[in-house]
């Protein structure tokens, strides 16, 4: 039995032995780039990629990665050598990626090639992060047949007034999702509300959740939910906007091929009116940052510095991906321009304030959303909802 | 033994077949292991092949034979995980510490590295010297061609070389450049190499594929002192017991590392007021809630298996299919679908109900509407259980209590119910344990929701231990904080332990095991 | 139910029918119905073109089939690829499930050794781990083997078995024992006096007799491994290739504010038809099992 035994061992060792050398990967004579995208953008960072790649003799792999777990991956799969060279993220993660030491600074990019607001979405500390890809922002968009676009927060208040006794089976006129924090910045800072307060430079996390600003105006959104320009009950989906009931709505960009494949609503994409205070949509960036532990740093450095941050990465950025490119000559170029929806939302963008991008964000998101929920469901003034909320962030954070 | 040997050879032949397997793949393995530096798997590898070697080579353990293949994964991947885990408890591995200090060192001096003037970006060739080795050339502003390698800098003969007129190095005497090919050979050399610059502390830096930028760190570590000095400002920073430098004015550098804090976590847990307050309420909802889904799903299981396990209920396969559907959905899916169809006045079921209830914005109603899913997303599996249990008794146990002449009612309620509640109490302990820490469940249909706004609004009336306490670690400082979500489950882990184990106790089945 | 029982209840009357069996069917009609209420909402929004999950109307405002056709045309996200993985990984385990569960049941049941009751204690509280953070070492177990050991890899269908292998101890060899425990142990006695051995029991009585429950068991660990999405995302999320439908499709909803809800919802209801289709074919096994156990006595 024993020399049996060892007769299955032999086997079984040269078969592993042969194998194994099956694994080892065979030296590719070529420049190697590794990016990791979600879903959404691989095809387009692939597709945006694929000139530059094809003249430097670049090999690159666009590997797809889960969304919600792409960060966690970068932080445990970098500093083992699993990592990519580079990740495109939104730039409300680079906080968390830079306080973890996980990204390296890409430090000699033109700023001049991007708004001043875009730089500072990848500023963090006063240190210069990533590579813009395309910005965004929400805008609002409107049912020209029921309303038309209002100038100013209380022509919009008049407008829905309207619109409620016009419309059938009225429920709702500006549906603005219960608990949407992002997609209601626009009139949380025209009642005067901010995330924390920008003193020019950076973030004072001490003050947040608009202050006292924004207390002084906190009553109207009671109001709203009271005479119907808000409810409790708008949902994702946009149903009453899509069904032709709601005169107003906001949205992204990324709503743009569903405003498009919808038949029933005429629409136009116009900036959300200023009440007391100016409104402000959020700026969400998109951005490559080079990953600390890359292979390849040369090679994305060079991508980055000498094609990701140019006006022809930012029009073949568009062409795939139907977005507004970072990039301020891929931005003024015709093609660009001659899109409708695009310009919609753009015509917002002037006004856009980047998203905090501080690690701190996690304790917001949370406490804003309660504050929201709890003003539609009238279980408390806006005014009392908020300060709760702005205490509780500031207990998060200290702990 | 008495039975032929033929009998046995297909067993022996297995025996031989899967045991050689092991040796041979422990052979090849625990070399390499030891190889690598991996003792604790090598080791862990090299004593189970010999357990189980000793164990089915010998006559004597029959018991062992088939348990001990099983329990040698379970610890592996098992208990190890949860040891592990235990022991980030003990640790504040969290964003901004969850590298080791040596790597915390590396990325805090490399995040310094600043430009050095307005023209730091200058061009480079790679090239091969007469002897072969691979160089950088470097064109400086000075106007000056040197050669650069890790350790040197060198100027090169001001005649010896030229420039095209856009500035590129074009033909250096002595030198052969890299063809595209060599340099996408020795590319990944370069991702970071540092050449020493013509100044202390200044160095170049291969910033793309025809240059290099010169840069200076701002930041230094002083290993004798072990502590960071900022070179422009002269500040210092020490480390902390909580693994971060930090300068006299309190400001951490990024990133730190992980420290080991000891109970430091479990205090911020027991410790801390937005735990305490709201934690009562939240504690006698954790218990409540699986009860209530275990026992609903477990009586509504059994009584549709009884229902419908008759022998003249024809339909009864397709009944059956239909049946265990919910549980073959994702629960994503299906949990955000009865979100939308709870929707107070858009939703499906306020349409067809007389009143519009406030499923999710009502603190009773938001408790019922998370039972309610779960109930309808669990009864498929307590059906199939049950079905199988009714199936596997209904042999002659029933059949002797027939001729006994008990009536189908005796028989059902004496022999029947207290056989399958028998057999199906450890998963129904299982089941609570399960749906005790059911973060899904609650997590995606109201988010723990509504708040308690008494409470400082953390806690929600439907959040059980795990979902409030994710809120709290995985919200809290600058994000994820791994070290306080390990302390806040294990202490969770210990609760549903000791409960389970006194349930267990007190059920019929611990007889069984006496 | 013995054979004589079905035979005496061939001849019904009406009124026995409805006291006996009408009541049967409208409360199976009645469960049915409630399980099968929310798909309804999922097969209309997969139906819509601009499928949102909370869209409330029945019927799709935008009806077309581009949510299935984008199924077949993503290369990006290969559908029918990850069913397949899906299908085989699931089908392995199911298959290592049983049979490392059903041999340390058999063991639990039938011996009784020192230590028997620790290690039951041990199975069932190792169980009640939550398993939302045992991830992070499961990370670092294969980032540390991956490097001597090929297979042991992120991306590799066989390091996902042999950790899923890890939990067959666990509440699968508990169902089992509990079904082993009520088959008498006369039987064995008998078999061992006319000279089996403890294997051949274990394999020609106590398995064939056991073949409902076995039945039971595969089909739970096959559609726990179709569902399963925490430790597969970790373990093959990098390789788009080789992942199974659960960590697939969440790419469709995860990704930064452009969910396709109407995709994920028509793959998953297609994704639920292997799961059917193992069912209808152990249904099966579990109407034998009753047989076999009649036979026996």
């Amino acid at each position: 039995m024993n020399k049996k035994r060892l007769g299955v061992t032999g086997a079984i060792a040269t078969a592993a032995l042969v194998l194994s050398s099956f694994v080892a990967p065979a030296q590719a004579a070529t420049k190697n780039l590794l990016i990791w995208a979600d879903s959404g953008k691989a095809p387009s960072v692939r597709a945006a990629i694929a000139p530059w790649a094809k003249a430097n003799g670049v090999t690159a792999t666009v590997v797809v990665k889960d969304f919600g777990t792409v960060r966690d991956e970068l932080i445990t799969a970098g500093p083992k050598g699993l990592g990519p060279d580079l990740v495109i993220a939104p730039h409300d993660w680079l906080g968390g990626l830079a306080a973890s030491g996980v990204v390296d600074r890409v430090s000699n990019v033109s700023s001049g090639n991007y708004a001043s607001s875009t730089m500072d979405a990848i500023t963090y500390k006063g240190l210069k992060w990533g590579v813009p890809v395309d910005v965004e922002n929400v805008a609002l968009v409107v049912n020209t047949e029921l309303a038309k676009a209002p100038k100013t927060l209380d022509e919009l208040e008049t407008n829905c007034a309207a619109a409620k006794a016009a419309i059938k089976n009225f429920k709702v006129c500006l549906e603005l999702p219960k608990g949407a924090t992002y997609h209601s910045y626009p009139l949380f800072t025209a009642l005067g509300g901010y995330i924390f307060k920008w003193n020019g430079k950076s973030y004072n996390l001490k003050d947040i959740l608009g202050g006292k600003q924004f207390q002084a105006n906190a009553s109207k959104l009671d109001e709203y939910y009271k005479s119907g320009v808000l409810s409790k009950d708008a949902a994702w989906g946009f149903a009453e906007f899509y069904a032709g009931r709601a005169p107003y709505v906001i949205m992204g960009p990324w709503d743009i091929n569903d405003l498009k494949k919808q038949t029933k609503v005429k629409y136009s994409i116009v900036p959300f009116p200023s009440g007391k205070f100016p409104s402000a949509p959020f700026l969400g960036v998109n951005a490559f940052y080079l990953s600390k532990y890359a292979k390849n740093k040369v090679t994305a450095r060079s991508f980055l510095t000498g094609y990701a941050s140019g006006k022809e990465f930012g029009l073949a950025w568009f062409k795939d991906s139907g977005k507004q490119p970072a990039n301020l000559e891929a931005q003024a170029d015709p093609a660009v321009k001659a899109n409708a929806e695009l310009a919609g939302f753009a015509s917002f963008s002037a006004a856009a304030q980047p998203m905090p991008n501080v690690p701190q964000m996690g304790s917001v998101w949370g406490a804003w959303e309660n504050a929201l929920n709890a003003v539609a469901d009238n279980k408390s003034t806006a005014s009392a909802a908020f300060t709760t909320a702005a205490a509780t962030i500031k207990k998060t954070i200290g702990s | 033994m008495k039975i032929k040997n033929s009998q046995k050879l297909p067993g022996l032949f297995i025996k031989i077949f899967l045991l050689g397997g092991l040796n041979a793949f422990a052979l090849w393995s625990v070399p390499v292991l030891i190889a690598d530096g991996r003792f604790l798997y090598a080791a862990y590898i090299a004593i189970s092949t010999l357990i189980l070697d000793y164990i089915f080579l010998s006559s004597k353990f029959v018991a062992a034979k088939y348990i001990v293949p099983g329990a040698i994964l379970l610890v592996a991947f098992q208990i190890y995980p949860a040891i592990y885990t235990g022991y980030i408890a003990f640790t504040n591995f969290s964003v901004g510490h969850e590298m080791n200090k040596q790597s915390a060192i590396d990325s805090i001096i490399s995040n310094s590295l600043e430009p050095v003037g307005d023209d730091s970006i200058l061009p480079m060739r790679l090239a091969k010297t007469p002897e072969g080795s691979t160089v950088l050339l470097i064109k400086e502003s000075d106007g000056n061609l040197y050669l650069g390698n890790a350790q040197s800098l060198k100027k090169l003969p001001p005649n010896s070389w030229s420039v095209d007129a856009e500035g590129n190095i074009q033909s250096v005497e002595g030198f052969t450049f890299l063809t595209d090919e060599e340099i996408a050979l020795v590319l990944e050399q370069y991702s970071n190499y540092f050449v020493p610059g013509l100044e202390e502390n200044v160095k170049y830096r291969v910033a793309d594929f025809t240059n290099v930028e010169r840069i200076t760190p701002t930041l230094q570590y002083n290993s004798a002192g072990d502590y960071v000095e900022n070179l422009l400002t002269g500040e210092i920073y020490k480390p902390n017991k909580e693994g971060a430098f930090v300068g006299a004015d309190g400001v951490e550098l990024e990133p730190g590392w992980t420290a080991r804090i000891g109970l430091k976590n479990l205090e911020r847990v027991i410790g801390d007021e937005r735990y305490r307050t709201p934690l009562v309420k939240v504690m006698i909802w954790t218990f409540v809630y699986p009860f209530l889904v275990v026992m609903l799903t477990f009586f509504l299981g059994l009584f549709l298996a009884l229902t419908i396990n008759h022998p003249k209920i024809k339909p009864k396969k397709l009944y059956r299919i239909l049946l265990i559907v919910p549980y073959a959905m994702p629960g994503v899916l299906s949990i955000l679908t009865w979100k939308g169809m709870l929707n107070e006045s858009y939703g499906i079921v306020n349409k067809l109900l007389p009143g519009a209830v406030p499923w999710l914005s009502d603190p009773w109603w938001a408790k019922v509407a998370v039972v309610l899913v779960q109930v309808w997303a669990g009864t498929p599996y307590m059906f199939l259980i049950a079905t199988g249990a009714i199936q596997a008794l209904s042999t002659e146990i029933v059949e002797a209590s027939e001729v006994d002449g008990a009536s189908p009612r005796q028989v059902f309620w004496n022999i029947k119910l207290p056989l399958v509640v028998i057999a199906l109490t450890p998963l129904l302990i299982a089941s609570y344990a399960y749906n005790f820490s059911n973060f899904g469940s609650i997590y995606l249909l109201t988010g723990g929701g509504p708040v308690m706004y008494d409470s400082g609004g953390v806690a929600g009336h439907t959040d059980i231990l795990i979902s409030y306490t994710y809120n709290l670690a995985f919200t809290a400082g600058k994000g994820r904080d791994y070290g306080l979500a390990s302390a806040v489950s294990f202490i969770n882990f210990l609760i549903v332990a000791v409960i389970s184990i006194q349930a267990f106790r007190r059920s019929k089945q611990m007889e069984n095991i006496n | 139910m013995s054979t004589e029982l079905i035979v005496r209840q061939k001849k019904m009357t009406f009124q026995k029918w409805v006291r006996v069996l009408a009541w049967r069917h409208f409360i199976a009609l009645l469960a049915i119905a409630f399980a099968l209420f929310p798909l309804i909402w999922m097969a209309s929004a997969s139906f819509d073109e601009l499928g949102k999950i909370n869209t409330q109307s029945l019927i799709p405002q935008y009806p077309g089939l581009s949510n299935y056709r984008a199924l077949w045309e993503n290369p990006d996200q290969p559908y029918w690829l990850w069913m397949r993985n899906s299908v085989m990984i699931a089908s392995i385990n199911a298959v290592l499930q049983l049979a490392i569960g059903a041999t340390a049941a058999y063991a639990l049941s039938r011996f009784r050794y020192r230590g028997r009751k620790t290690t039951l204690m041990t199975i069932l509280i190792v169980q009640m781990f939550p398993q939302l953070l045992a991830v992070t070492a499961f990370y670092v177990i294969l980032a540390d083997l991956r490097e001597s050991i090929p297979f042991m890899d992120f991306g590799s269908p066989i390091a996902l078995l042999i950790i899923f292998a890890g939990g067959a101890l666990g509440i699968n060899a508990w169902m089992l024992k509990g079904f082993f425990d009520s088959i008498p142990s006369e039987i064995d006695e008998s078999a061992k006096i006319d000279g089996a051995s403890h294997g051949q029991i274990y394999v020609r009585i106590i398995l064939p007799l056991a073949l409902p429950m076995l039945a039971v068991v595969a089909l739970l660990s096959f559609i726990g491994t179709m569902n399963e999405f925490l430790l597969t995302a970790v373990i093959l999320g990098g390789n788009q290739e080789a992942i199974t439908l659960a960590v697939g499709m969440r790419q469709f909803i995860e990704t930064d504010f452009q969910e396709n809800w109407g995709a994920f919802a028509a793959g998953a209801l297609i994704a639920t038809i292997p799961v059917m289709v193992l069912f209808i074919w152990l249904q099966k096994f579990v109407v034998s099992g009753l047989t076999a156990g009649s036979l026996k006595g």
